[in-house]
């Protein structure tokens, strides 16, 4: 009985550290901060050409256009959540403005410290746009807004908060996650089980920045690749959780981004997974932001 | 001397009701989050349920994948898989002509938003993914309403569709397959219709002879 009170009590001590005790986690939020406000520029300065043609009045998925398209497939119910006051903008003119004070937004996130506003003025702004754009949008707005919001409920400054705490796990954990689906998802399908997946990745060349089917098509190349990308996916989100491991897991998912990003060209998406991997602070020597920085030393 | 360093960044704990929300809210968070994205692949019915039962939540914050939103708009990009070898990874291609003739001569593709691998691109590959399949489903109406707007610059247009554009990862019978979704452009004083223009099957009964046989 006493054994039992006890092992509660510890566990419960323990989640308190893990989760509201972390020591140093300020220090990789201001890097993560940083990077996430350059990821945020590159993405709405990437809908500059394009957002009147898709969202202005006249647009193909102007307000107009798209209720009649949901109301047809009956998919009210299904998007009625993907709120955004973007539905009642039109005005391609208006539209550019929002993007232009969204990158103003990214850069006051960056330098701005004393107050959380800017940030999470910046997360609305992300969000609001990607829940606009339905059947335009993918997983470049997923790690950018998940990393964008947790972002927000830490403290602007570098002063010690149990909220910076809680933000810094949930980004960790969120990553890692994440990293995970990708590898166990891949296995769903056979062409990463046979060593074609890198191919099947670059086959459609046409829309690739890179063409890199003649250089990976000598099979032990592409199965190889094949095999390292689920490898990487699966381990490294576990080793990423040990002192011991993980710097080499930092690096390696790190690389397995920068590959990626290169064979399929989503670059945006790859890059921002790899400016949120810097949660695990492996570049800073004397940051203990792992599990074990929760442990009263 | 870094071990003192490291403590005196170590914040305070909330007080223990907030810590006991703030806990809850964690643990429910994380599960819709773990729920969601392992439905990726295809959700059961409980994961279903409980996603869209969590729809304010999840949907409003964009914290989940598309649910499949148009059965079709699991284009690429939007899964994290990746790459599954599928109809949806191939390039897609709006094409005009303006005649009405069958024949495959003649087809000019629509002017081409963005360079190769760009943001602007990738858009508008998941929206004509999403006709294709829509075509591919013989949802005629809301392919067609969603092609509307793409021909609205091309006066001189007749005929319209989308193609998928054939690769290394594609064998002979799928490069043979059918244009999914091709219509012809009505024009009627100021308004436009577009009809489906049934696309030929593959099958295995014999198509020489319509009659039926004894």
């Amino acid at each position: 009985m006493r054994n039992s009170a006890e092992a509660a009590g510890a566990a419960t001590a323990g989640w308190t550290q893990f989760w509201f005790c972390t020591a140093d986690a300020q220090r990789p939020l201001q890097k993560v901060r940083i990077g996430l406000a350059v990821m945020a520029v590159w993405f709405f300065a990437s809908h500059w050409t394009d957002i009147g043609l898709w969202l202005g009045g006249d647009g193909i998925l102007s307000s107009q256009s798209l209720a009649r398209f949901l109301n047809d497939a009956d998919l009210n119910d299904l998007v009625r959540w993907r709120l955004s006051p973007l539905y009642w903008v039109d005005s391609p003119v208006l539209l550019r403005g929002y993007l232009l004070l969204g990158m103003a937004l990214a850069v006051a996130s960056a330098v701005v410290r004393q107050t959380r506003a800017v940030q999470v003025a910046l997360w609305l702004w992300v969000l609001w746009l990607a829940n606009r754009s339905l059947m335009l949008a993918g997983l470049e707005e997923l790690v950018l807004v998940f990393g964008l919001g947790y972002l927000a409920l830490a403290p602007a400054d570098e002063k010690p908060h149990w909220s910076g705490s809680v933000a810094l796990r949930l980004l960790q954990l969120h990553v890692s996650f994440l990293v995970a689906v990708t590898g166990l998802t891949m296995l769903s399908s056979l062409i990463w089980w046979d060593g074609s997946g890198v191919m099947a990745l670059v086959a459609p060349v046409e829309n690739r920045s890179i063409d890199w089917v003649d250089r990976l098509s000598a099979p032990w190349v592409h199965e190889l690749l094949t095999h390292a990308i689920v490898v990487v996916a699966i381990v490294a989100p576990v080793l990423l959780w040990s002192a011991a491991t993980r710097k080499v897991a930092c690096v390696a998912a790190m690389l397995w981004c920068a590959v990626l990003g290169l064979l399929s060209s989503q670059w945006l998406y790859f890059a921002t997974l790899a400016v949120l991997l810097q949660v695990f602070g492996w570049f800073e020597p004397g940051t203990k932001v792992g599990a074990e920085s929760g442990a009263r030393s | 001397m870094p071990t003192q360093l490291i403590e005196s960044s170590r914040p305070l704990p909330p007080p223990p009701r907030v810590a006991a929300v703030v806990t809850t809210a964690i643990m429910l968070h994380a599960a819709l989050i773990g729920l969601a994205y392992l439905a990726v692949v295809r959700p059961s019915g409980i994961q279903g349920r409980v996603i869209a039962g969590f729809a304010p939540y999840l949907a409003t914050l964009y914290l989940a994948p598309e649910p499949n939103a148009v059965d079709a708009a699991t284009a690429e990009g939007v899964s994290f898989f990746l790459a599954r070898g599928e109809r949806n990874e191939q390039v897609h291609r709006l094409q005009t002509k303006p005649s009405t003739d069958r024949s495959e001569a003649g087809w000019v593709d629509a002017p081409f938003l963005g360079a190769a691998g760009s943001s602007r691109q990738r858009r508008q590959q998941r929206f004509l993914t999403t006709i294709a399949n829509l075509g591919q489903n013989d949802q005629n109406a809301l392919a067609g309403r969603l092609t509307l707007p793409l021909i609205a610059a091309d006066p001189d247009a007749r005929m319209v569709r989308v193609i998928r554009l054939p690769n290394i990862m594609t064998n002979i019978v799928r490069d043979a397959e059918p244009a999914p979704y091709t219509a012809a452009i009505l024009r009627e004083q100021d308004a436009v219709r577009l009809v489906r223009v049934p696309a030929p099957r593959l099958g295995s009964a014999a198509t020489g002879n319509q009659e039926p046989q004894p």
